[in-house]
């Protein structure tokens, strides 16, 4: 690695290119993030020199670090490194969990669990000649493919979950993956869809939201954040959107969405949140205060009248965290899950391997 | 697919796609507002919120997508230098490339902007900011119109951006507040004027054509002029063209709109949803940290760590902590506060609305309130800090207590149990003051006390100020005549001593003879003083001549002027037409005389001059006392310059010498008399 070439320069270049990005919020939502930081490490894998597997782990592992400490906040970049550093290692195993583990179901992982000692060894020999880069750029190809596809796989479930005349209520306006599941619902079912106003930050999303579902169809209406309580009994299933699951089964999703949550299982009304499987992330909540960003506070109190501004302290949270209670169950491109079995889908995708 | 280029930004019509945006940051403001902490640091490398200014600069250009950045810089260009060069802004991977222009001749910011069109880099429209914005707006739009503007019509020259806020709003500038007569519907810039003192009458003049189209005018005293603008390249060329345009606004803009020859037009961009601010006072330095840290300048914030060194974590309530900071069990970090990498802080302190820079020490007990603690600073036992600011490696001694107002300045030691208000202190590292000395008019301290009262006042005093708004002008209390003529002090040195070796004697000679000439319009036809200081500043620049030369030409003139007035015979005395001229034209050498030794080579002038002419003995008398009258010569200079004259001269100047040599006495015995009765208070 010690050899400054080009290629390397190239990929420093980069990398320092994405890290500003990241620090001035350019580059944000768990979505893009993903994808971004998928490409970033395809670039990385491809450029790198390694001699053993074990310095490109490395270099992977040192680069992950920097980027959990440059935008902590943003999870699914943390998920899409750790997922990386798993694929390598499984690569290196000799393609073993590919046919269990990565894809399948985690059944087929608790039977394999006793082989793997003796398999490892061998795998290590065979290894030790072979290069395998294109296989590890190929698995990154294939999870790029899964980060940016996903929308569909999820959408494809939304007949199910929504019957006829059903009045639906989201608070995540501005997640994309919430829109399309109703779009395809609106293609064969009935509803209408109650959408949260999420001031301060999200009232351009909902006014988008609500004009795209309009236009399709749906009968589409604009609650402010407090008219939740009084119209929650009136609604069928509470359909919101995610931008990190964590271990527990909890999640964190924007501001406003846990008292839509929490009001929803006050009144026995279904949370159905949907997910891809990216945004599971192996990160318990113990310390939820430092997961949640808080935005700017000109969102919130007009930074031009300036008794507002000197008399009054604002915060202005973008995330909420919903704990696992308030949560019925997790729609994800793979099956649909408790929040109680979130932990045990994790530990099919990431390994020990993954660990920052 | 194909990884996201950065500064990808939509190609839109009006952007060309081979648009390369230039930017120019101004580093040096040409102002002593920040004085003493300048003097041994630039300016434009101050922290604010532990970040140096300039990182808050490049941080908006780098988003703005700029490609090119020239940074002129002209007091302590080395230091600037050698911090961009070490910084991540000169690396490989930088959204843009640097160009550190050193212009230590330059005065002001016209000198900047010519120097520029000399080198001639700027190839197309660029971006002129200073070197003290802090800003999260979105450029693009901005660029956009801006170049749209320009297609439609070709006069239309520069885009200011200004932020609407309201006229008493924390971060508006209160030294210039601009105020600003807009189109509403086309948003051109029809107007400009700067708010000060100077204008009692609290009204301005409007042109009354200004009201003949049918366009709706708005006049807006409410926008944070954050010195960004957009300019065409036609805006170097003015400034080539027009060579006593000195400031940005006052100069340029103000004489672009009322030039009706030119057709110029310049627009205003108002920004209502995001963020930008100048950090041109201390005021403002105080109110933009508030912002910061408050998060109204999102995502400019400590926690996105700026600086590639930084660590910072945000936690509820607006706190902020680097890794490695020390906190005693007990001591309390509240609301708004910033707490640097290495800092440790004791048991039982309090900590609210304050910014603490790296590795100070912070014992036990200490309360720190709404202040501003630099680095490397050393507090020890029960000291409160009130609405102070402390600069790098001073040190507070046990029980003292620095008030609302007060700057500590770098390396100033602080001794046991003293109580500092609102004093303005400068100190050179590794002096302490002496216990007793705190009221005193002692020298080591720079006690201009109108000075003091505006910067101390400038932070914390403003409340009062912001109940009244009856009169646009009443907050526009500093008197920045005061400021600005502190301001070209250090700048003045440089020059004299670059330039006065190479100036040939033959273009002395003939700026001598314009220079008197142009005065003697002026008695003649009674011209202000401020236009007949105009001339002779343009003559100057043009001839390139040191300032001894003015003084020397000033001094010729005006005493020549005198003579002939007393050889016309219209009155058999002396001394009225004598004193009459000179009070009034003392205070021309008010824009020539800037530090001691300009005092003691006018007062030589002047002997020298007077020694020539009849009754020249009166003439240095009044002289050298309407001088003194108007503030150009201090007393404790004349004093030493009258002791410092050699005993044997030639007949001549002994003659002349006798009355002042009266005066001078006079003059030494009331100062000891005042010291006296200053004592004795």
């Amino acid at each position: 690695m010690s050899s400054q070439n080009r290629g390397d320069r190239e990929i420093d270049i980069f990398v320092e290119q994405f890290i500003s990005q990241l620090k001035r919020r350019q580059l944000s939502g768990s979505h893009a993030v993903a994808l971004a930081t998928a490409q970033l490490l395809l670039r990385f894998v491809s450029a790198a020199r390694w001699n053993h597997i074990d310095s490109l782990v490395k270099d992977i592992r040192a680069l992950g670090v920097r980027l959990v400490q440059t935008a902590p906040k943003e999870i699914a970049c943390r998920n899409i490194v750790s997922r990386v550093l798993t694929l390598i290692r499984e690569e290196q195993h000799g393609h073993k969990a590919e046919n269990g583990g990565l894809s399948g179901s985690m059944l087929g992982l608790l039977e394999k669990n006793d082989k793997k000692e003796e398999v490892l060894d061998k795998a290590a020999l065979r290894q030790a000649n072979r290069d395998i880069r294109p296989y590890i750029i190929e698995g990154i190809q294939d999870l790029i493919d899964e980060v940016a596809n996903i929308e569909e796989n999820i959408a494809k479930m939304s007949v199910d979950e929504i019957h006829d005349n059903q009045i639906i209520l989201t608070p995540t306006p501005a997640s994309e993956t919430v829109l399309l599941f109703l779009l395809k619902a609106a293609r064969k079912r009935n509803f209408t869809v109650l959408v949260t106003e999420g001031f301060p930050n999200q009232i351009d999303a909902a006014h988008n939201m609500v004009e795209k579902l309009t236009k399709a169809g749906v009968e589409a209406i604009i609650i402010p954040d407090a008219a939740v309580y009084a119209v929650m009994s009136k609604v069928g299933r509470v359909i919101m959107g995610t931008s990190t699951v964590l271990a527990n089964g909890g999640c964190l999703s924007s501001a406003g969405s846990a008292l839509v949550c929490a009001t929803a299982t006050q009144h026995s009304t279904p949370v159905v949140v949907l997910t891809a499987i990216y945004k599971l992330s192996p990160v318990y909540p113990f310390d939820v205060p430092s997961m949640i960003e808080i935005g700017s506070s000109a969102q919130v109190a007009d930074y031009s009248d300036s008794e507002i501004v000197e008399g009054f302290q604002v915060f202005n949270p973008l995330a909420d965290y919903v704990p696992p209670e308030d949560i019925q169950i997790y729609n994800t491109n793979i099956g649909e899950f408790s929040p109680a079995f979130i932990y045990r889908i994790v530990l099919d995708h990431y390994s020990d391997a993954g660990n920052l | 697919m194909p990884p996201k280029k950065k500064n990808a930004k939509p190609q839109k019509s009006a952007i060309d796609k081979d648009f390369r945006l230039q930017a120019v940051i101004l580093a040096d403001s040409y102002q002593a507002r920040f004085q003493p902490l300048t003097k041994d640091y630039p300016r434009c490398l101050l922290p604010l919120a532990n970040t140096p200014l300039l990182e808050y600069t490049f941080e908006f250009l780098a988003k703005a997508g700029v490609c090119e950045v020239f940074l002129m810089c002209c007091s302590h260009a080395d230091k600037i230098e050698e911090y961009i060069k070490t910084s991540k802004w000169s690396d490989s991977h930088s959204p843009f490339e640097i160009h550190t222009k050193k212009l230590t001749e330059s005065m002001s910011v016209g000198d900047a902007m010519r120097d520029l069109d000399g080198t001639g880099s700027i190839t197309s429209d660029f971006l002129l900011v200073s070197g003290d914005v802090v800003s999260n707006i979105d450029f693009t739009p901005v660029l956009e119109q801006h170049l749209q503007r320009k297609q439609d019509d070709k006069n239309a020259m520069m885009t200011m951006v200004l932020r609407q806020a309201d006229a008493f709003h924390r971060t508006r500038s209160r030294i210039e507040p601009g105020l600003f007569v807009l189109n509403d519907k086309t948003s051109e810039c029809l107007r400009y004027e700067e708010l000060s003192l100077n204008n009692p009458t609290g009204s301005i003049d409007l042109d009354g054509e200004l009201l003949n189209d049918d366009a709706t005018l708005s006049i807006r005293n409410d926008l944070i002029d954050c010195h960004i603008d957009l300019c065409s390249i036609d805006v170097l060329a003015q400034f080539t063209e027009n060579f006593d345009y000195s400031t940005l606004r006052s100069d340029f803009v103000k004489n672009i709109l009322t030039s009706e020859i030119l057709g110029k037009k310049i627009y205003a961009h108002i920004v209502t949803d995001a963020y930008a601010a100048r950090v041109r006072s201390l005021q403002t330095y105080s109110a933009v940290t508030k912002d910061i840290v408050s998060r109204y300048s999102y995502p400019v914030v400590p926690d996105s760590n700026l600086m590639d060194d930084q660590t910072f974590s945000y936690q509820m309530g607006h706190i902020y902590k680097e890794k490695g900071v020390v906190l005693a069990q007990s001591c309390v970090i509240g609301s708004r506060s910033l707490v640097g990498r290495g800092t440790s802080v004791g048991e039982r302190s309090m900590v609210k609305d304050t910014v603490i820079g790296r590795d100070c020490k912070i014992s036990t007990n200490v309360n720190l309130v709404d202040s501003f603690i630099w680095s490397n600073v050393i507090i020890e036992d029960d000291v409160t800090v009130n609405g102070g600011l402390v600069a790098d490696g001073a040190i507070l001694k046990k029980g003292c207590s620095v008030g609302p107002g007060s700057i500590i300045g770098h390396g100033v030691t602080v001794e046991e149990g003293q109580k500092i208000e609102g004093t303005y202190l400068v100190l050179d590292a590794g002096e302490s003051i002496p216990f007793d000395a705190i009221d005193d008019d002692d020298s080591d301290f720079d006690t201009d006390d109108e000075f003091n009262a505006n910067v101390g006042s400038l932070v914390y005093n403003l409340k009062e100020l912001n109940l009244s708004d009856t009169s646009i002008n009443d907050h526009c209390y500093e008197d920045d005549e005061n400021i600005r003529a502190v301001a070209p002090k250090k700048k003045t040195r440089r020059r004299l001593s670059s330039t006065v070796s190479n100036v040939s004697d033959n273009h002395e000679d003939e700026f001598q003879k314009e220079a008197i000439a142009s005065l003697d319009r002026a008695f003649q036809d009674n011209h202000e003083i401020d236009i007949a200081a105009l001339e002779l500043g343009t003559l100057r620049m043009s001839s390139n001549v040191p300032y001894e030369e003015v003084r020397a030409a000033s001094v010729k003139a005006i005493n020549g002027y005198i003579t002939r007035v007393l050889n016309m015979g219209v009155t058999d005395d002396h001394k009225v037409p004598t004193q009459k001229v000179w009070g009034k034209w003392a205070e021309l050498f008010e824009k020539q005389v800037f530090e001691p030794a300009d005092q003691i080579d006018l007062l030589n002038i002047l002997l020298k001059d007077c020694s020539r002419r009849p009754v020249g003995n009166y003439i240095l008398f009044a002289a050298v006392q309407s001088l003194y009258d108007a503030d150009v010569l201090d007393e404790h200079v004349i004093v030493r310059w009258w002791h410092q004259q050699p005993e044997d001269v030639s007949p001549e100047i002994a003659s002349v010498r006798t009355l002042l040599g009266k005066w001078v006495t006079w003059l030494e015995e009331a100062e000891s008399e005042s010291e006296e009765e200053d004592e004795s208070d």
